[in-house]
């Protein structure tokens, strides 16, 4: 396959351009706060990283969450004040997150980049990997992302804001406190500063500590399950608030071409079962979608499924580029550290054989 | 200059002119020793400069301080509409507030403090630019002494004291320490000095723990691995090429 055709590596080589960036960029922006580009940028790019080029928006939805509205309901501040505040901060976040919408994730996040290395590395020690998980279990999941944004994002915050810190449970960053992005991004900066459980009291050491088994939990499950910490990511769900916004989206032509084959589903890092199942909607652009482009990439019927750029047409489905794609992708995997037992298999893309069982017939 | 609690302080006060950068300079008053800070500033950051002028010379004290800047709901970082929201504290450290003075490389940001134990990087500047071979002393208001020289690029670096005594579990529980470090140049008759005062809190480790965190992340991995294996063995079995999956309606 053309090198430059490859939908997925041109997104492989522009986040891990966009993610170094941002990790590591504060030598080209400056160190300091007010030098960053956004200070709401719509991605987990870590303030806790002293050479982050820019700031996730969660931290000062948090903080001003805490600060203004916590207070303002106290009536030691003006609400409008700290509505508009949060809003402004929001509005900063929309303003790129129209241009790329939910992009951000695939293309920019350095934490979806940390997962689909483990992934990666996963395949090539030969470990057996979930080709997709049960329609059930991915059901199950999906609200928790909603839960740590009303909860982590918002709630606490605002509770800690409110007066009810006692022992340290709500406070003004208590998603940062779990999220696995401090620890990756300062990590991948040499700064130990960030790893340690915090003792000073017990809702401190809860969080600091539920933070530490997160990103334990992550590095092993990321290996043999599809970026495990974004089903649950708030920033996922924030995106999915304003996706209706944003200029890119995933379009399908539900014409009796498709087939309903399931690639497109099986594709898909996130599992969202309903791309090959919707037949009506033209936009299905879902709330779990991280536009990674996968499921364009192998949906094998011409034109039945599209990323679109205000409208317009980007990148299409094709007989031809599937076939390329797919041959492109067991190419890839055939490429392994550690020779291949009969056991493991890596199932990261729709087109890979399946397992074989112990009797060697597949399963 | 001192910090003296919650409110900076001069140990002397004749001759001297006070001035608050954000990041220009802004004359201010003196009440007693204690200069008359106003109650909000522009900017994040700003510099509180003491100097007194010499016929030969000159004596300059400065201090980094956080006033609380005005509430005006903004546009965040660059896309800020307010110019003030656009401050950063590089035009601060940049501008020349003094013949000589230490400047912190860099000043810690937010979620950054001076701590005991941390490698902590100063530049001495001679009218704005790196002055080599400069002696720089470190005395803490625990009792520390440390003495560097700067090297070819103007930089010195000191790895903070670690002599907080009785400290409790908790950041917040401790009250910060004061560091000044200071410098002279001489030349031809000509003497300026510079002193930079800074807080420094006791080092994390006192309720920070790194053991703690590296049991919890083996934890965390060897329950991802199990996780992991679980996940697998229900996971929908793999499907051969274009194999037809009907939705739940087809089926019925």
């Amino acid at each position: 396959m053309m090198f430059l055709t490859n939908l997925s590596l041109i997104r492989k080589l522009v986040q891990t351009a966009v993610v170094l960036f941002l990790v590591f960029g504060a030598s080209i922006v400056g160190v300091y706060t007010a030098d960053k580009i956004t200070g709401a940028f719509p991605a987990l790019a870590c303030a806790y990283d002293s050479q982050t080029a820019d700031i996730c928006v969660l931290l000062p939805i948090q903080r001003q969450s805490g600060r203004y509205i916590g207070n303002a309901i106290l009536g030691d501040a003006s609400l409008w004040n700290g509505l508009l505040t949060v809003g402004l901060t929001l509005s900063t976040f929309l303003i790129l997150f129209v241009l790329l919408n939910k992009a951000f994730c695939a293309w920019a996040c350095p934490l979806g980049f940390f997962q689909e290395l483990l992934a990666t590395l996963g395949q090539k020690l030969g470990l057996r990997q979930a080709d997709s998980l049960p329609e059930k279990a991915v059901k199950r999941t999906r609200p928790a992302k909603w839960f740590m944004l009303a909860i982590l994002v918002f709630g606490l915050p605002i509770i800690g804001g409110l007066g009810f810190s006692s022992a340290g449970f709500a406070n003004s960053a208590t998603f940062c406190n779990v999220c696995p992005s401090r620890f990756l991004t300062s990590l991948a900066t040499g700064d130990l500063s960030q790893f340690y459980v915090n003792l000073s009291n017990p809702g401190m050491m809860f969080w600091s500590g539920l933070g530490v088994f997160l990103f334990g939990l992550i590095i092993t499950l990321g290996m043999t399950m599809r970026q495990p910490f974004c089903r649950i990511c708030p920033m996922l769900a924030l995106h999915a608030a304003f996706r209706k916004v944003g200029l890119v989206r995933l379009y399908k032509k539900a014409t009796p071409r498709c087939t309903k084959c399931g690639l497109c589903a099986k594709a898909c890092p996130m599992d969202i079962g309903e791309i090959h199942t919707e037949m009506h909607k033209r936009d299905v652009t879902f709330a779990d979608c991280t536009l990674c482009g996968r499921c364009v990439e192998f949906c094998p019927d011409k034109d039945v499924l599209q990323i679109r750029y205000a409208g317009l047409p980007v990148f299409s489905s094709s007989s031809a580029y599937f076939k390329k794609r797919k041959k492109a992708q067991l190419d890839w995997e055939k490429i392994r550290f550690l020779p291949v037992s009969g056991k493991t298999t890596a199932n990261h893309n729709a087109m890979s054989k399946p397992p074989k069982n112990d009797s060697g017939e597949p399963s | 200059m001192g910090h003296g609690g919650s409110q900076p302080r001069l140990s002397e006060t004749n001759g001297v002119e006070v001035s608050l950068w954000m990041p220009k300079p802004e004359a201010v008053g003196l009440e007693g020793n204690h200069p008359q800070l106003p109650r909000m500033a522009q900017g994040y950051y700003q510099a509180l400069v003491a100097i007194r002028k010499y016929p030969q010379g000159e004596d300059s004290a400065i201090h980094y301080l956080r006033l609380r800047s005005q509430e005006k709901p903004d546009l965040r970082g660059k896309l800020a509409l307010r110019d003030e929201n656009r401050i950063s504290p590089a035009d601060l450290t940049r501008a020349q507030k003094a013949h000589l003075e230490i400047v912190p490389m860099p000043l810690p940001r937010e979620h950054r403090v001076y701590h005991a134990g941390m490698r902590a990087d100063f530049e001495v500047r001679l009218d704005g630019k790196p002055l080599s071979g400069a002696s720089v002393g470190l005395r803490s208001s625990n009792g520390s002494i440390l003495i560097e020289q700067t090297d070819s690029r103007g930089r010195v670096r000191f790895i903070l004291p670690m002599d907080f005594k009785d400290v409790m579990p908790n950041r917040n529980a401790n009250p910060p320490a004061e560091m000044v470090l200071r410098t002279v140049y001489r030349d031809q008759g000509a003497r300026y000095a510079s002193s930079l005062t800074m807080p420094y809190t006791p080092h994390p480790s006192n309720w920070q723990s790194a053991n703690w965190a590296l049991g919890l992340l083996l934890v965390g991995m060897v329950g991802g691995g199990l996780l992991g294996r679980r996940v697998v063995a229900h996971a929908a079995a793999p499907t051969k090429g274009r194999k037809r999956i009907l939705p739940p309606e087809d089926k019925a």
